[in-house]
């Protein structure tokens, strides 16, 4: 589904990311880890085409997304708050994203209107602009507009920092319940929810990868040797 | 979808928390803006009857040239009457939105919005008066060539935005518009192509330096404005995180306010809206010498340039005085907690008089090659610019703190090089500051004593500049907590 082909990417001649080969399968939900300044943040604006590789290709379903506007049908993405729209409200943004995935409105507000245990009645129906939310609402916002419209792709950076312990344990099944028919990649420093939802875990260091593994029992344990 | 993110623009606009200062600022744009395209229109009236009369140029040629500087004119208006504020595109970008249609969403709401439609009218309002009431074959080339000209215009920035999937097919298809345009023009014999050609060459090199410079500033606004577009749609850009750490120290062993200078050019340098504002100080500089072409009598031309010349030195100085506090947006609590508030204020002064030294740099090179009598009217400008001008820059900027973000680019952003309400005010307020002792002294005994007039009154206020600086501190000690606020507030 996602083919990645001798990528790097360099910022005034020093590389900040270099992946040779690497193959996302469909329905596989990958945990990316890495210190900061690894690289995962590149990557993830590598992989939705907002800066361009110094060399190498990122391909989703055999297209280059630098070549075509296809892979935009897939993917949802939430990174950071610049992915909210700040001047509209949640429902406002949720029924433009809904209308750029051909979703009815209706059908929208209704897979909205699932998630208000999530949003714990701080979000729907409030009457603010989304940037008057405090950063934790504006993430649930962000997260749950990646997945109206069942896209196949979804792309989440650092998901449960800034949340409360019960929406990051909330957030965590709806990566379980969601994740069947699609491929997930999640960015996290928190190797335990990390190991909690993700199939396979890849840890960057200095740009490159260093470990490429399925989940097992033990995972957890190597995770945190490696970082030790 | 694009009626969608035009309607997204104007929600952004509606809605922002500065919408009635902007309201605010919109009017006064729009009274200014009314003033200067009334003023183009007619100086470029007189410069066409000038070309014929002193350069012997015929209605053609003279009419040719007329129609070059018309687009550097209307770029110039639409490059400082942006409409603001545009959408940021970063939420756009990973939807299901083909990129050609966020930056065609953009590139309307900048430069093609009502606003420019207006102008676009008054271009069309003129064609007509000159169809009905005086049919003329000039009028008409040039009007139509402006036209097609803004189509290609368009078309251009469509090629040239390479972000995603190019429809090549549909710019293409642009081109072939502007193409059936040119034909239908020449059947219906509104442009007679050829011999306007050869004239145009005749008359290029007639008339050299009136046609040099308007193509050459076009040419340079155009790229300008083209170079920034991508960049300011693709805010994930390779320069996002700068690595250029200049070493600068020229002034550091001044002591403490030397160091501040430095530390003032290191911002300029590496801050994509400062450069931005400083580079189009030149441009403003230039600006009066194209108006001023139009002129016949010698002594207006000097009054007209000299008195110009001091407003538009001031103009960089003015646009760094917004500046100088807007970075205090992201830096203001660092700023306030490690530096002598003291010293960072004269550091921006003797950085913004360096400005404004350079600024008047430009004008003299340029300007002494005319007539060296501009050149007391500059430097007299500039030493009432660091006498004045200065400190009332410092003095808006904190007693009107606005936020800003100085890491977007200019071109498209939302607040940045755009004429905003302080910097018409201030430039008012110092025009008419300078032209008060110019014109006691000029009326009782000529412009020579008008301008000395100005000389002393900017020396008494010069020898009052440690005064002024403390009072300056004690506002800023004063307004702190309000600028803290402002600055805390601030999301854009």
């Amino acid at each position: 589904m996602i083919q990645v082909d001798r990528l790097t990417k360099e910022y005034n001649g020093k590389e900040v990311l270099h992946i040779d080969d690497l193959h996302i399968g469909e329905g596989e939900v990958i945990g990316l880890v890495g210190n900061n300044g690894a690289g995962k943040t590149t990557f993830f604006q590598l992989l939705l085409d907002f800066i361009p590789p110094t060399t190498g290709s990122v391909q989703l379903n055999g297209q280059p997304v630098q070549h075509s506007e296809h892979w935009k049908e897939l993917v949802a993405a939430y990174l950071d708050e610049s992915f909210l729209i700040e001047y509209l409200t949640a429902e406002e943004f949720f029924s433009f994203i809904a209308n750029t995935r051909g979703v009815p409105k209706v059908d929208a507000e209704q897979f909205v209107d699932g998630f208000e245990s999530v949003f714990h009645g701080e979000v729907l129906g409030k009457k603010k602009y989304l940037r008057a939310f405090s950063k934790g609402n504006q993430k649930k916002v962000g997260l749950v507009s990646t997945l109206i419209g069942q896209p196949p792709i979804v792309y989440w950076d650092e998901p449960f920092a800034n949340l409360d312990p019960r929406t990051q344990l909330k957030m965590k099944e709806v990566v379980r319940d969601f994740s069947a028919d699609r491929t997930w990649i999640i960015s996290s420093h928190d190797l335990g929810h990390i190991v909690d939802v993700c199939t396979r875990i890849i840890i960057l260091n200095e740009g490159r990868i260093i470990k490429d593994v399925l989940r097992e029992n033990t995972t957890l344990e190597e995770l945190i040797e490696v970082f030790r | 979808m694009l009626k969608q993110l035009l309607k997204h623009s104007r929600l952004a606009y509606r809605r922002s928390p500065y919408f009635k200062e902007r309201l605010v600022e919109d009017v006064l744009k729009g009274i200014l803006l009314f003033w200067i395209v009334a003023s183009l229109w007619s100086y470029l009236g007189v410069s066409v009857v000038l070309l014929q009369e002193q350069y012997g140029a015929t209605t053609k040629q003279a009419g040719l040239l007329f129609l070059l500087a018309l687009p550097f004119i209307d770029l110039l208006i639409r490059f400082f009457f942006q409409r603001v504020p545009n959408l940021s595109v970063i939420p756009y970008l990973a939807l299901q939105i083909p990129r050609k249609i966020i930056v065609r969403s953009v590139f309307f709401r900048s430069f093609a919005s009502p606003w420019f439609l207006i102008i676009l009218l008054g271009y069309l309002g003129l064609f007509a008066a000159f169809l009905f009431f005086g049919y003329s074959m000039i009028q008409n080339i040039s009007i139509v060539l402006y036209l097609l000209g803004s189509l290609l215009l368009v078309q251009v920035t469509n090629f040239w935005i390479k972000l995603g999937d190019n429809n090549r097919q549909q710019g293409f298809f642009g081109v072939y518009v502007i193409i059936a345009l040119f034909v239908l023009a020449h059947r219906f014999k509104l442009i007679d192509f050829i011999p306007a050609l050869l004239s145009f060459s005749t008359s290029f090199f007639n008339v050299f330096l009136p046609s040099v410079l308007p193509l050459l500033l076009f040419g340079v606004v155009t790229v300008l404005i083209f170079k920034q577009i991508p960049a300011q749609l693709t805010e994930f850009k390779d320069d996002t995180v700068t690595t250029k750490s200049l070493p600068i120290q020229l002034f550091s062993r001044f002591g403490d306010v030397g160091r501040q200078v430095d530390y003032e050019i290191m911002m300029a340098v590496r801050l994509k809206a400062v450069r931005s504002v400083l580079l189009f100080t030149v441009f403003w500089v230039l600006y009066p010498l194209i108006i001023g072409m139009a002129m016949t009598d010698e002594d207006g031309i000097r009054n007209f340039l000299g008195l110009l010349m001091g407003m538009f030195t001031s103009y960089g100085i003015v646009q760094y005085g917004n500046y100088a506090f807007s970075w205090h947006t992201f830096h203001f609590d660092a700023i306030q907690a490690n530096s002598s508030i003291k010293t960072v204020l004269w550091g921006k002064y003797y950085f913004m008089m360096l400005i404004g030294f350079i600024a008047a740099i430009i004008a003299t090179i340029v300007y002494a090659i005319l007539s060296p009598w501009f050149l007391p009217y500059i430097w007299i400008g500039f030493y009432f610019n660091i006498s004045l001008s200065l400190f009332l820059a410092l003095y808006y900027s904190i007693r009107f703190t606005k936020p800003k973000n100085p890491y977007k680019s200019s071109v498209l952003s939302t607040s940045n090089t755009e004429f905003n309400m302080e910097t018409i005010i201030l430039s008012l307020l110092y025009f008419g500051l300078l032209i008060l002792p110019y014109a006691v002294g000029s009326i009782i005994w000529g412009p020579e004593i008008g301008m000395l007039f100005v000389l002393g009154f900017s020396l008494i206020l010069f020898l009052l500049r440690a005064r002024m600086m403390s009072y300056i501190v004690t506002l800023y000690r004063k307004n702190r907590y309000t600028m803290h606020q402002k600055f805390h507030n601030y999301s854009e």
